[in-house]
């Protein structure tokens, strides 16, 4: 008898021999089925066939086989005696074929009850030795071991277990030896191709470590003295890299954790044992899984766990060994290992900060051995470690980070070994974690018990280390620019650097987590404020960035201060001083910044002075605030160069002292305005210059401030004087006119008459000096101009008529564009969309698609705006019936 | 008519890895649940006999399989003849149920039945005991999805407190028993002519 030539033709074959045989049987012909099942069987016999497809015919015939023992089972008692057929099948001429036959009778023959279990069993899988081809014997072995699966002795008794776990340990010992010998059989260049059969078949052999799991059960006692011992020692004596790492891996997965929290030692000693091909950080981190999942489980379980032993001290004590062991081992795999045992530390002993503690000291031990050869590989295994970002237990644990920053100090030492740029990594992703947190606190103390995922500074040597780590953050340098003077200056000013963005939002977020029951007193706040700051000055020109969240931080101390002097008027006066002191320290920051930043600041250390002076204005600290102010003015005079900026400045010196109250006496209001004014009228262009002095109008002419109680028509004290007011709009009219631009003169012309209406609405005519002749005469002007512009524009248009006919493309245009233009009150052009989608709006100083009528509807249309104002005006207020359009 | 006495069901459990494919079959083979998490390697099976309908008597062979696609290295040649196709989620586990559809389809791919339209599916959701807030997969959803898959009988079981198993693996019996009857029937058809031919040739070689 013969097997197929191809894998399909041997499938037919089958199903054609199993339709024969089931028809035999049902004719009551067993040794006809007999033959048929043996010349199926003889499929099995073809050397050529790959696992797969082997495995393929196995499946087929082993439902046919279970068609026959079915049968055989039931005629039993019918005259086909199983004990005389199982000598029977003993004849059959090829040794596959007559093994599977005596497998399927011998199996038939256990479940008769009467049956010699023991001695069939024994005989069964002694005959299981005639097979020694590797594949053959694998899946004959296989089938040995499905078939008797539920046919072993009835486990009622020890020496039953004891028996039955035997055979499957032998089958398995066999069995092994086959897997590993196909590696060593045919020739050398087929390797790769054996190696990867070997892997397909692995399940046969994994199977039994699965068969044995069943036997064993619960049973501690006889897994940790009869079988793992054995197992252990097939692994390691076989000195197979494919099987050491196979089986070590099926033994995790297939026996029971708590056992292998009973056999730790043993199975770690083993993995020192293994070939030093086999990855032992795979190996590692599969048993450290399946640890971390018993806790898992317990822990849902709501069961007590075993604490029996210090699972941390056990790895700890086998990684150092390890080390010694195998020096051979890179740092990539060292690490790899060592980020398991973090996370199993973290997951059994989560507050235990002392054991990541030694953890990291081993690992920066190890660096420095390694010294300068660092790979970008390498770095990245650092920066896992480091961050732990692929820990899931991380994510759950709030504090880890936070107490590793402020406990465990070999993390800053392993920190500072590292590259910069890793460095920066590793800090990013740590400072992240907190604002996140911080972000989502409320939701996690609903979720959580509130006080653990409260991160809290409790001590001044808390935020010293915190401050530590953060070091190479705050003095980090941007290596790309680094030369100050130069073209790029003003680029650099406003390149935002997001490391020290960080630093800043870290600044916040440290003050918000004092522990207020530590640090009761303002005092202690301020002075671990100034902590922080004399760690960020270290940051040279960082400071930059950084100081304003300190300067932001003082400011919240002087409310606070504030607050707590009106509430204990007894500490009235401690209170002053404190907060005078914290505007002393502020002062202090910003000279910092002065000296160490030089022009690159200055936008913002007259905004911090401003900022400074309306807030000391607030609390009417007078002279403070007058202070503030100057710096403020002497900025503006020595180094705000740009007539861009200064104009700006001016705007915001006016809306910060419009605001102010507390200066009225000692006249330094008015010489602040003033001075404010004067500098407006001495800008460089005529448009800053006519734009600053009409907004400086508003400085005489006070508004409600009505958080501070104020309301208008109810206040009389307002300061306002409008004699001064109608002074600024003349200077202001003047530099407008004197504008050669004429569209831009008639656009500021417009702009001015829209100031002087909002005062003619605010108040009558006494007070305001703004009448209804300055108005008129005002319209009056600007419809000349506007007419002169108009004509202007009409010239154009034929212009464009004629040119028109050529394009043809353009026959629709407008002379206009679809946009429209509006001026901003800098004097950028605002290109509003088209008009029937005005949603969108454009800022820019130059327009380059703008056409030179689009310039002139701006004024056109913003007098026209202005008109219908007026026009609306006088329904509800009857004096605008004089104002004449 | 089938000719065979008694049939023998071959039943294969299918879904992702820890959803409880192993406990649900030693629920219903040996009416025992432990609480450890052992993976399983390969395929296995244990066997039942069944009674269905209390008049056919049935061996129901329950094959467990490795949900993990690495403990399952020599293929899954094992679908082939299977009689019904169990399909288990957790309904813990969103992940699982997602899957549902996958595993069908792997399934239909490596399994080669006769018509797919028709082969039966049983749709299991395990852990029914677990806490309602860590419950993550609606009943209405898994209702969808049988129907969807064309009204396949959905039963939510517990192998830990024994919820359901039994009578979703009677459902899962007749339905075996079902198929194949109708399987073994059209296969008599079928290899009438085929078996005549290859008789034929044999007297042929005989001969020779």
């Amino acid at each position: 008898m013969s097997y197929s030539e191809s894998v399909e033709q041997a499938i037919s074959n089958i199903k054609q021999q199993t339709v024969l045989m089931q028809r035999s049987l049902n004719n009551r012909k067993l040794m006809d089925a007999l033959k048929f099942t043996s010349t199926m069987l003889t499929e099995l016999r073809n050397p050529r066939l790959l696992p797969k497809q082997y495995y393929e015919l196995y499946i087929q015939i082993f439902d046919s086989l279970t068609i026959l023992s079915a049968y055989l089972v039931e005629n039993h008692s019918n005259g086909h005696h199983l004990a005389d057929l199982y000598e029977l099948v003993q004849y059959a001429g090829n040794v596959v074929p007559r093994l599977y036959l005596m497998i399927t009778v011998g199996t038939s023959y256990l479940k008769i009850p009467e049956s010699p279990r023991e001695e069939i069993l024994k005989d069964m899988i002694e005959m299981c030795r005639g097979v020694q081809n590797p594949i053959r014997g694998l899946f004959l072995r296989y089938y040995l071991s499905q078939r008797t699966k539920q046919l072993l002795l009835p486990e009622d008794d020890k020496d039953s277990i004891e028996f039955n776990s035997q055979f499957i340990i032998t089958n398995f010992i066999e069995m092994n030896k086959l897997w590993v010998r196909l590696q060593h059989q045919g020739p050398l260049r087929e390797r790769d191709q054996r190696t990867k059969e070997r892997k397909e078949l692995q399940i046969l052999v994994g199977s039994q470590l699965v068969r044995l799991s069943q036997v064993v059960d619960d049973n501690l006692k006889l897994y940790k003295i009869e079988i793992l011992p054995i197992l252990l020692e097939q692994i390691v004596q076989c000195r197979d890299v494919v099987c050491q790492e196979y089986l070590y891996d099926v033994i995790c997965q297939v026996f029971p954790d708590e056992f292998h929290l009973k056999t730790l030692d043993s199975l770690l000693d083993t993995s020192l044992q293994l070939s030093t091909e086999v990855s032992v950080t795979k190996i590692i981190l599969t048993l450290i899984t399946r640890l971390n999942g018993y806790i898992e489980r317990v822990q849902q379980e709501n069961e007590n766990r075993d604490e029996s032993n210090n699972i941390f001290q056990r790895f700890w004590k086998h990684l150092l060994k390890l080390n010694e062991e195998r020096p051979d081992l890179s740092i990539q795999e060292l690490s790899g290992i060592i980020l398991g045992i973090m996370n199993l530390s973290l997951t059994w002993y989560p507050d235990n900060i002392e054991n990541l503690n030694r953890l990291f000291s081993l690992v920066a031990q190890k660096c420095k051995d390694f010294g300068e050869e660092k790979t970008s590989e390498s770095e990245s295994f650092m920066v896992d470690l480091l961050t732990a970002q692929k820990l899931e237990v991380v994510k759950d644990f709030p504090i880890y980070y936070f107490n590793l920053i402020t406990q465990c100090e070999s993390f800053r030492t392993l920190l500072t070994l590292q590259s910069s740029s890793s460095q920066m990594e590793v800090l990013t992703k740590i400072i992240d974690s907190f604002l996140g947190r911080l972000m989502g606190t409320k939701q996690q103390t609903r979720n959580k018990d509130g006080d653990k995922s409260q991160l809290l500074i409790t001590s001044k040597t808390q935020l010293e280390r915190f401050l530590a780590v953060l070091e190479p953050m705050i003095t980090h340098k941007d290596t790309k620019k680094e030369n100050d003077e130069g073209n790029d200056t003003i680029s650099r000013e406003f390149t935002l650097s997001i490391y020290q963005e960080k630093l800043t939002k870290i600044c916040h977020f440290l003050m918000l987590s004092l522990d207020k029951s530590t640090f009761k007193t303002i005092e202690s706040e301020i002075e671990l404020l100034l902590m922080i700051k004399n760690v960020f000055h270290k940051g040279g020109k960082n400071i930059k960035f950084t100081y304003p969240a300190i300067i932001t931080n003082f400011w919240r101390m002087i409310r606070k201060c504030n607050i707590y002097k009106k509430r204990i008027p007894k500490k009235q006066i401690y209170y002053d001083n404190l907060i005078k002191q914290n505007f002393k320290y502020i002062s202090r920051c910003i000279n910092d910044m002065f000296n160490n930043c030089g022009k690159n600041s200055v936008d913002t250390i007259y905004k911090l002075n401003l900022q400074n002076a309306a807030l000391a204005d607030q609390l009417s600290l007078v002279d403070i605030s007058y202070d503030f102010f100057s710096e403020a003015f002497s900025v503006f005079e020595e180094s705000l160069s740009d007539s861009k900026t200064q104009f700006q400045a001016l705007i915001y010196m006016a809306q910060t002292l419009q605001k102010t109250r507390s200066l009225y006496k000692e006249n330094y209001y008015n010489s602040l305005i003033v001075r404010t004014t004067l500098h407006g009228s001495k800008l460089l262009k005529k448009q800053d210059q006519c734009r600053a002095v009409y907004i400086c109008s508003h400085l005489w002419w006070a508004t409600e401030i009505s958080s501070v109680g104020e309301e208008e028509g109810e206040t009389t004290d307002f300061f306002r004087e409008g004699k001064r007011v109608l002074e600024c709009l003349q200077r202001s009219l003047r530099a407008a006119d004197s504008r050669m631009d004429n569209v831009e003169s008639c656009e500021l012309m417009v702009e001015i008459l829209n100031v002087c209406l909002y005062y003619f609405v605010h108040g009558d005519e006494q007070t305001t000096h703004v009448g209804v002749s300055y108005i008129n005469g005002l319209i009056e002007l600007i419809k000349n101009n506007l007419k002169s512009l108009r004509l202007e524009e009409e010239q154009r248009l034929s212009e464009i008529d004629t040119t028109k006919i050529d394009s043809d493309n353009e026959t629709n245009t407008s002379p206009y564009n679809k946009y429209n233009y509006v001026m901003g009150l800098d004097g950028t052009y605002i290109k509003l969309g088209n008009v029937n989608n005005s949603s969108s709006a454009n800022i820019d100083f130059k327009v380059k698609d703008m056409k030179i009528n689009d310039m002139i509807q701006i004024p056109i249309k913003h007098f026209d705006r202005t008109c219908e104002y007026i026009l609306n005006q006088r329904d509800i207020d009857n004096r605008f019936k004089t104002v004449v359009i | 008519m089938s000719t065979r006495k008694k049939n023998i069901l071959k039943v294969i459990i299918l879904g992702d890895s820890g959803v409880g494919k192993t406990s649900l079959m030693h629920r219903y083979v040996n009416d025992k649940y432990s609480q450890q998490y052992k993976a399983t390697i390969g395929a296995d099976f244990l066997t039942k006999e069944v009674n269905i309908d209390s008049d056919k008597i049935a061996t129901m062979q329950v094959w467990d399989t490795a949900g993990q696609e690495r403990f399952q290295s020599l293929g899954v040649a094992f679908y082939r003849g299977a009689d019904c196709c169990v399909l288990v989620y957790d309904v813990t586990n969103t992940k699982s149920f997602q899957n549902i559809k996958s595993w069908r389809d792997e399934f239909l791919v490596h399994a080669n039945v006769s018509s797919p339209e028709t082969f039966p599916f049983v749709l299991l959701g395990n852990k029914i005991d677990a806490d309602d807030s860590k419950k993550v997969v609606s009943n209405k959803a898994a209702q969808d999805l049988a129907a969807s898959l064309g009204n396949i009988p959905l039963f939510f079981t517990s192998a830990k407190t024994a919820i359901n198993v039994d009578t979703a693996f009677q459902e899962i019996a007749r339905s075996a028993l079902q198929q194949n009857q109708n399987d073994a029937d059209a296969f008599e058809d079928d290899f009438n002519d085929a078996i005549n031919i290859q008789l034929d040739n044999d007297t042929n070689s005989c001969s020779c």
